[in-house]
């Protein structure tokens, strides 16, 4: 319990950088994508490698809000094994991000930091969420 | 629901929240400084840092205290103590001297925070809304 204690607020804290930087991101998207492509890039290249970062980023966004709500209203809170594994995915997450914003890395780069970062966090809470619902733990 | 116990998360994830805020927003007005020679109003902007620091500690720590010991006079100062401190916090937003992308996001996130502190402190001092006590 003690040591669950200590890892609720690192969660939280996790959890806002990231989604932080993901906004940050998705704000300042067209200039992302022209770091990450070629000068000899195509406008129809440009516009597809766009879509992908912006579907991509908005995905992560609503991944990282949705875990936030189960965090708060207190389902994930007490769970210091997934909450170690979450703040490892999410802290990586959040350090490759700011390399992406600062130095502008290769476009499909950012599909591995998403299914590290973001779908495996959301799928261990999801089976928390399951395993709560179905055994009427709450 | 139990009202005092969602204050009570609130106020322990913001006082985390707020450190992390703090640190962000020293860190961008020392950068600006550095980077932007014609700033006009850096000596307001951080003393209004300083002071929405203060403010905050005094905040949370009161709101904490009159929570966790059911006193009602604390958290009623600690949520007029809200008003400036938001106040600060939408400074920071919308009337600073040069506002960043990254000072957007975090202050947004601040002020959701308070925001829904207001709401739940509210609904703590309201009486139909304590946990029932069985002897």
């Amino acid at each position: 319990m003690y040591y669950a204690s200590e890892l609720i607020p690192a969660k939280f804290l996790v959890l806002v950088a990231h989604f932080t930087i993901c906004v940050l991101l998705l704000w300042n998207s067209p200039q992302s994508v022209k770091a990450c492509l070629t000068q000899e890039a195509s406008e129809e290249v440009f516009r597809i490698h766009h879509t992908q970062l912006v579907v991509g980023l908005s995905v992560s966004v609503g991944m990282i809000c949705f875990e936030l709500f189960i965090f708060l209203i207190g389902l994930t809170m007490f769970h210091p094994t997934s909450a170690l594994l979450s703040i490892g995915c999410h802290a990586s997450a959040c350090f490759l991000l700011s390399y992406i914003v600062l130095d502008g890395w290769q476009c499909g780069w950012f599909w591995w930091i998403f299914t590290f970062g973001s779908v495996v966090p959301i799928l261990n809470d999801s089976c928390i969420l399951v395993d709560i619902i179905i055994n009427k733990k709450y | 629901m139990n009202t005092s116990l969602t204050f009570e998360v609130l106020l322990y994830l913001n006082s985390y929240y707020f450190g992390l805020f703090a640190v962000c927003e020293i860190g961008m007005n020392v950068v600006k400084y550095m980077n932007f020679p014609d700033l006009k109003h850096f000596s307001t902007d951080f003393g209004i840092l300083m002071a929405v620091c203060v403010i905050e500690l005094f905040r949370v720590i009161l709101a904490r205290k009159g929570n966790l010991t059911e006193r009602k006079w604390p958290v009623l100062v600690a949520i007029f103590l809200t008003i400036p401190s938001l106040a600060g916090v939408l400074y920071f937003m919308i009337w600073q001297s040069h506002a960043l992308r990254f000072e957007y996001i975090i202050c947004g996130i601040q002020v959701g925070l308070q925001f829904v502190e207001i709401v739940t402190g509210i609904l703590c001092l309201l009486p139909f809304c304590k946990t029932p006590e069985y002897y």
